[in-house]
């Protein structure tokens, strides 16, 4: 490398002009090329790829064949599509709103110049760092249903604990609980940065001791942070979008009978069980429009925020 | 006298928040310390009803016992995996970056946009086609097949770079090139050692997910000579089994802890950084 520059060093000191702008584009080429190489052959082309594959018939094997549009058609004879994708939303509408709503108490109750705060804060963010693989180990020992703490301390209400991740009914929610668990972190990180911006008599206004504190955190504070809200409801609705697919895949595989398969798993089974890969690429672009759908008001409502300022 | 009742109350209302955010933080990490405290018991200790909160006696052989599932092999698996990612992504987005924030070129904005474009895209929507297009390559389970196609996501770090490189002062891109500087002793010599911040913030967040990355491994890399820490815990995960493989829950714990000491260390250490990466992506956008 150094001396490829010592000699580029030589040239430019010739101080010809033009050589100047060959030699520019040469190291322009040199900067992006590679970026732009790579970043093309694994990520514009594998999702150009997908949206063509959901218009073909293929096993892996065998030839790619071009069946137009029966990939789609036959979305609507598949009895398993609606429910995966139920079971997505059911994803989606028990787990964004507690992270984000939840992320943003924490957040004020951490938004606070106290002895050992960092310490506390640290705790809250410590899940980030923990891998899907590590989460599973720990909250399978949780969930228990005879040796696990929940029901151990449901017990001491007097209430018999459900099986959790072994019941068709609490799986689901079970999954969604250890999602919630591993997304607070970044919710809250991101709600501490939105709370750093807004001044200081506001926050004196509304001040979390007396009477009331509790309203007056929803009526003035959390209208101050409304930007943050957007851009967590939008990160938190693609993490539940693919998160849950990957606790289900580590800890239940899916099950208890499906009860865990949102649509993401069902089409990673059909590609690599079934090896239907034409028509796993059709479902998962059934997730894309679904999220198009969700996606676009929120980015609509940025975008008219921004303009208003 | 009322100033006095105001005072009062206020310090009870602190203690009450105090208090909350004890209570709170405890609960939350719970998963965490009893995995800590199970990893240090005997099988019958850590299997018994009513569960034990402490351990009756320390057993650290598990610990010793926990490194034949991590062994030191998978340590190096993972460390060669993420180290590979972050570097060569770096070095590509580092470069790239730059080229596209400081050396005007016609396609300058469109490549940008081209960039910005995954940012819409759900994850699954390529993992498929891409495991095909790591076979097509030869690369299923081979080193490239782990590590490139990962590379490969360099949107998120070009972006990152470009906008700390459109803030770069030009006074002093200028001031090099007229004294005959190239342009790789301007990134390197110039630019370079005042970029700690983004790099630091692009660091932090590629190691973590590296590290702690899962599908994709299993997909490409399920050979022992390739497999990393995740691979490897994923079939002791009981699940809703609630059964252990070959060896018991509390050495799955200790190899579980042992796998995400390093980036909880790390973190620990580094934490600044991190939080300065998280929050500096919302605060722009």
């Amino acid at each position: 490398m150094s001396s490829v520059a010592t000699t580029q060093q030589r040239k430019s000191q010739i101080g010809q002009r033009n050589k100047l702008k060959r030699n520019d584009r040469f190291w322009l080429a040199i900067f992006v090329s590679p970026n732009l190489f790579m970043y093309t052959l694994f990520i514009l082309v594998p999702s150009v790829a997908g949206v063509l594959l959901s218009f073909c018939e293929w096993n892996i094997l065998g030839p790619i064949n071009w069946v137009g549009l029966e990939n789609y058609r036959r979305l609507l004879d598949d009895e398993l599509l609606i429910p995966s994708f139920i079971r997505t939303l059911k994803f989606l509408a028990i787990g964004v709103l507690p992270t984000v709503f939840g992320g943003f108490l924490v957040a004020v109750l951490l938004n606070w110049k106290v002895k050992g705060i960092g310490i506390f804060r640290a705790m809250f963010f410590l899940p980030l760092t923990i891998s899907s693989a590590v989460a599973g180990i720990a909250w399978s020992s949780i969930f228990n249903p005879e040796a696990g703490w929940i029901n151990r301390i449901l017990k001491i209400f007097g209430i018999t604990g459900p099986e959790w991740l072994a019941s068709f009914t609490w799986a689901l929610p079970s999954v969604t609980i250890i999602v919630i668990w591993l997304s607070l972190p970044l919710v809250i990180i991101l709600y501490l940065a939105g709370l750093q911006r807004i001044s200081p008599e506001i926050l004196e206004a509304a001040a979390l001791d007396g009477a009331n504190a509790w309203q007056r955190v929803w009526q003035i504070i959390f209208p101050c942070v409304s930007a943050t809200t957007i851009l967590v409801l939008a990160i938190e609705i693609l993490a539940f979008l693919s998160s849950p697919f990957e606790i289900s895949l580590l800890m239940v595989q899916g099950g208890p009978l499906d009860a865990t398969t949102s649509l993401a798993y069902y089409a990673y089974k059909m590609a690599f069980e079934q090896f239907e890969v034409g028509y796993s690429a059709a479902l998962v672009m059934v997730q894309f429009f679904a999220l198009l759908v969700v996606a676009l008001p929120i980015i609509q409502f940025r975008r008219y925020r921004r303009a208003k300022g | 006298m009322a100033s006095s009742v105001l005072f009062t109350q206020k310090r009870s209302a602190n203690f009450l928040r105090y208090s909350v955010i004890v209570l709170l933080s405890l609960l939350f990490i719970f998963p965490l310390l009893y995995l800590v405290s199970g990893s240090l018991m005997t099988l019958d200790a850590v299997s018994v009803y009513p569960p034990k909160l402490l351990p009756p006696s320390l057993e650290w052989k598990n610990y010793a016992e926990a490194l034949s599932v991590m062994t030191p092999r998978i340590f190096f698996n993972t460390i060669f995996f993420t180290f590979g990612i972050l570097i060569l992504q770096l070095i590509l987005s580092f470069t790239a970056g730059f080229a596209l924030a400081k050396m005007p070129f016609k396609y300058a904005a469109l490549i940008v946009a081209i960039f910005a474009v995954p940012v819409f895209l759900p994850t699954n929507i390529s993992i498929i086609p891409l495991y095909l297009v790591t076979y097509k390559l030869g690369l299923l389970n081979t080193w490239g097949g782990m590590i490139l196609p990962i590379v490969g996501s360099t949107a998120f770090g070009t972006l990152l770079f470009r906008q700390f490189m459109v803030n770069f002062p030009d006074g002093l891109i200028d001031a090099a090139r007229m004294d005959g500087a190239s342009w790789p002793r301007v990134l390197f010599r110039i630019v370079l050692p005042l970029a700690r911040p983004p790099i630091a913030s692009y660091s932090a967040i590629t190691f973590l997910t590296a590290w702690n990355m899962y599908i994709w491994p299993l997909m490409v890399g399920n050979r022992e000579e390739l497999r990393v820490a995740t691979v490897q815990l994923a079939p002791l995960i009981a699940g809703g089994t609630g059964f252990y493989g070959k060896v018991g829950p509390n050495v799955t714990y200790a190899a579980a802890l042992l796998s995400a000491l390093p980036v909880v260390l790390f973190f620990l250490w580094a934490q600044r950084w991190f939080i300065n990466a998280i929050a500096g992506t919302g605060n722009d956008s």
